[in-house]
C-alpha cells in the first residue's frame, strides 16, 4: 500500500440536465406540494400520527436512517484521520456531500414534524436550555455537525477557480481553513459520536413502552455502531453508482477492506447484543410473536453480510460488496425502525401506518437531495478523477 | 503508523476508563415529594361513573365537547385527548367491574419534564403541579413518548397544535379554589388535598376495610411516586395502570446523560485527542 497518494477530484462529466435530473426534479416538486399541505392544514390532516404513536415515518426515515446514511464521512474520518489509514481518503468527498445533504434534510424534516415550529428558536435561547433533555443535546449537536459537514466541503468549493463568472483566488479564508482544519476534523469525529449515541439514549426514558428485546442501557452503543455501519454501506453504494454512471474509479480492494471493517464491527455488535440478551435472560422472549420475528430478521440481516465478507473472493468482488453494503444498511435501518416504531408500544388502542402524504414528503425529500447532489457533483470537484494524478496503489 | 495507532488506542482506553469509572458514582438522585405537594386521591370503590368530573373539567378549562355517539348528542369522550383532560373509564371482568379515572398523575419525578428540550413542561417547586406552557413548546412530542401513563395529548386537528393535559386546575388553585373534578364529584371518589395527608387517608381506608381493597396505594411508589394516587378493589394493572418500577425512567435517562456529559469532560477529552491526532496526521501527510 502506497502512502500519501494525492487524489484529484473533478466535476462529473456530461450535462447537468438529463433524464435522471429531470425525474428527481419532478419528484422534488411533488414533495414540495405535499410539504405545503402539511404546513397549511397541520399534522392531523397530513399524517396518520396519533396519541399512541406521536413519532412516525418522518422521524424514523428522515432522521434515524437519513443521518445514519450520512455517517459515511464520519466513519471514514475515523479511519483516515484518527487511525491514519489514508487509502480511504479518496472516498471522503462524496461521503461528506451525502452527509451534508442527509443531515440538512433530516433537520428540515424535523422542522416539518414539529407541531409548533415557530418556537424552534427556543433551542438557541439559554433561558430555555434544558440540560436533562436528551433531545436537547441531540438537536444542538446535529445542528452543529451539519455546519461542520458544510465547512468540510468548502475546500472542494474553493478548488473550483471560477464560480458563475467570478474568479475565486486563494484568500485569507482558505489559509485559515487549512490552518484550522484539524479543529474542524476533530469536531467532525466528536459530534457524531455524541448525537448518534444519544439518538439511542432518547428512548431510555420511554421505559416499558419499548419492547424489552430493544429497551437497553446499551442503546447508545448500538446506535453508534449502526450509524457507522450505515455510513460505510452508503459509501460503497455511492462508489458503485457513480462509477457505473460516470466511470469514476472503483477501487475494489479499498472497498473490500472497508467491507471487512464493517463486518468486524457487525460481529462485535452481534456479540454485545446477544450477550446483553443473555444477561437479561430474554432468550425465551426473543423467539416469541411478532417482536420475536422482527428481532430474528434484524439480526439475520447482520449475519448475512458478515458471511458474504468472510470470504476473500466475495469480499473483493464489486457485486458482492454492493449486496453486503445493502444488507449492512438494511440491518441497521431495521434496528432503528424497530426501536422507534415497530417495537414501540404505548399500550393504547392506537396503531400507526404512515399516510400517503407522509410517504410523499419522504420521497419528495429524497428527490430534493438527489437534485442537489447531482448539481453539486456537476459544479464542484467532488468525485475522484477518472485518471488520478498519482495512480493509486491498487491495480 | 503502527505505533501511532497503538498509541491512539492506548490513550483512548486509559482516558476513557479514567473518566467513566468514577462517574457512575454520580448517579442522579431520585426526586422526593415536596412537603407542600398537592394532589388527588381517587377511590375507584366510591366512583359511580357519572362523568360529572369530566363535564366540570371541561367547563372550568374551556374545553370543547367530544362526541362518540353517531348523532353527536352527548359529550362522551372515550379516552384522554386534546379536548379531554380527565375521563372515567369502565373495566369489566366476569361479574365484577370497576371504574378508573385517567388524567395527569403529576409525577414526583416527571419523565415529561426531564424530556422536554425547552422547559415548556415544568414542575412547580411547592405544589408539584406539572405545568405546560404552549408559548414555549416547540411541538416535538417527546413528552408523549416519555410519559409512562400516555397523558400528554397533541392537538392533531390544528394546523399549529399544542399539547393538552391536566394541570390540576392551577388557575383555580391560585384563587384558593379546588380542581373542577374534585368539586364536582358527588360521591367523594376524587378527593383533593396535600399528598402527605391523602396518603395517610388512603392507608387509613385500607386498614379500615381490608377486604374491600386491593392491598396497595397506587402512586405511592410507582414510577418514583405520583401526586395523584389510587385505591381500587381490583388489581391496578387490570385498570390500565402500568406496573412500573419504583424509580422514574427519568432517573436512568439523566444518569446516563450527566455521566457522559458531566462538566463536559468526556467530550473535551475526546475532542482534544482527535484534534491532536488529526493535526499530527495532517502534518505527516504534508511532509510525505
Amino acid at each position: 500500500m502506497q502512502k500519501g497518494a494525492t487524489y484529484s477530484y473533478e466535476p462529473s462529466p456530461g450535462p447537468l440536465w438529463n433524464k435522471a435530473f429531470a425525474a428527481a426534479l419532478a419528484i422534488a416538486s411533488t414533495g414540495a406540494l405535499a410539504i405545503l399541505l402539511r404546513l397549511f392544514f397541520g399534522l392531523g390532516f397530513s399524517t396518520n400520527l396519533n396519541d399512541g404513536h406521536p413519532w412516525g415515518l418522518w422521524i424514523t426515515w428522515d432522521v434515524l436512517v437519513g443521518t445514519g446514511l450520512g455517517c459515511g464521512g464520519f466513519g471514514l474520518a475515523l479511519l483516515v484521520y484518527a487511525l491514519d489509514k489514508r487509502e480511504f481518503s479518496s472516498l471522503m468527498r462524496p461521503a461528506i456531500l451525502t452527509g451534508a445533504l442527509g443531515y440538512s434534510f433530516a433537520g428540515f424534516s424535523v422542522i416539518l414534524d414539529l407541531g409548533r415550529y415557530g418556537n424552534v428558536y427556543h433551542l438557541f435561547m439559554p433561558s430555555h436550555w434544558q440540560f436533562n433533555s436528551v433531545l436537547f443535546e441531540v438537536a444542538l449537536c446535529i445542528m452543529a455537525y451539519t455546519l461542520i459537514l458544510w465547512i468540510e466541503l468548502v475546500p472542494a468549493m474553493l478548488e473550483r477557480k471560477v464560480i458563475l463568472g467570478y474568479r475565486i483566488r486563494p484568500n485569507i479564508l482558505e489559509r485559515w481553513l487549512y490552518r484550522l482544519l484539524f479543529v474542524v476534523l476533530a469536531l467532525g469525529m466528536l459530534l457524531p459520536i455524541m448525537h448518534q449515541s444519544s439518538l439511542g439514549s432518547l428512548l431510555i426514558i420511554a421505559g416499558h413502552k419499548v419492547h424489552p428485546l430493544w429497551q437497553s442501557i446499551l442503546f447508545p452503543a448500538y446506535f453508534l455502531i449502526s450509524a457507522i455501519l450505515m455510513g460505510y454501506g452508503a459509501v460503497v453504494i455511492e462508489c458503485y453508482l457513480t462509477s457505473s454512471l460516470y466511470g469514476t474509479p472503483f477501487e475494489v480492494r479499498t472497498l473490500g477492506r472497508l467491507s471487512g471493517i464493517a463486518a468486524w464491527l457487525s460481529l462485535f455488535y452481534l456479540f454485545v447484543r446477544l450477550e446483553d440478551l443473555t444477561f437479561r435472560g430474554l432468550w425465551a422472549e426473543a423467539l416469541e410473536g411478532w417482536p420475536g420475528m422482527l428481532f430474528v430478521v434484524e439480526n439475520a440481516l447482520y449475519v448475512a453480510p458478515i458471511w458474504i465478507v468472510a470470504n476473500k473472493e466475495r469480499r473483493n468482488n464489486a457485486g458482492w460488496q454492493f449486496v453486503a453494503a445493502i444488507l449492512f444498511i438494511a440491518a441497521s435501518a431495521l434496528y432503528r425502525f424497530n426501536t422507534y416504531w415497530f417495537a414501540y408500544n404505548a399500550h393504547v388502542p392506537w396503531r400507526y401506518f404512515p399516510s400517503f402524504l407522509e410517504i410523499l414528503v419522504v420521497i419528495g425529500l429524497i428527490g430534493m437531495e438527489v437534485v442537489l447532489y447531482l448539481a453539486a457533483i456537476h459544479f464542484f470537484p467532488i468525485l475522484p478523477a477518472s485518471r488520478p494524478v498519482l495512480a493509486s496503489s491498487e491495480k | 503508523m503502527r505505533m501511532n495507532r497503538r498509541g491512539f488506542l492506548q490513550t483512548l482506553a486509559i482516558g476513557g476508563g479514567a473518566l467513566s469509572a468514577p462517574s457512575f458514582a454520580n448517579a442522579r438522585q431520585d426526586k422526593a415529594l415536596s412537603p407542600g405537594a398537592l394532589g388527588l386521591l381517587y377511590d375507584a370503590t366510591k366512583c359511580v361513573g357519572c362523568q360529572a368530573c369530566v363535564i366540570a373539567c371541561k367547563e372550568v378549562n374551556g374545553m370543547p365537547p367530544e362526541f362518540s355517539d353517531p348523532d353527536h348528542l352527548w359529550d362522551a369522550p372515550l379516552g384522554l385527548s386534546a379536548s379531554t383532560r380527565n375521563v372515567i373509564a369502565l373495566y369489566k371482568e366476569g361479574g365484577r367491574h370497576s371504574f378508573v379515572r385517567q388524567s395527569c398523575m403529576h409525577c414526583v419525578d416527571p419523565a415529561c419534564v426531564s424530556a422536554c428540550p425547552v422547559k415548556a413542561l415544568t414542575k412547580e417547586p411547592k405544589t408539584g403541579v406539572v405545568h405546560y406552557d404552549a408559548g414555549t413548546c416547540i411541538g416535538c412530542r417527546y413528552c408523549m413518548v416519555a410519559c409512562p401513563f400516555n397523558v400528554p395529548k397533541f392537538e392533531w386537528g390544528s394546523a399549529y397544535g399544542k399539547i393538552v393535559k391536566c394541570q390540576l386546575c392551577d388557575h383555580l388553585l391560585a384563587k384558593g379554589e379546588k380542581p373542577g373534578c374534585s368539586s364536582a364529584c358527588p360521591t367523594g371518589a376524587i378527593q383533593f388535598g396535600g399528598v402527605q395527608k391523602l396518603l395517610q387517608e388512603a392507608h387509613a381506608r385500607l386498614k379500615a376495610a381490608p377486604g374491600a381493597y386491593y392491598p396497595k396505594v397506587y402512586g405511592e411508589k410507582e414510577g418514583g411516586g405520583t401526586q395523584v394516587i389510587f385505591l381500587s378493589a381490583l388489581p391496578f394493572e387490570k385498570l390500565g395502570l402500568p406496573d412500573l418500577p419504583d424509580v422514574s425512567s427519568a432517573t436512568l435517562s439523566e444518569t446516563i446523560m450527566h455521566t457522559t456529559y458531566k462538566g463536559f469532560g468526556m467530550p473535551i477529552f475526546l475532542f482534544a485527542l482527535f484534534a491532536f491526532i488529526a493535526r499530527r496526521n495532517l502534518q505527516k501527510g504534508k511532509e510525505e
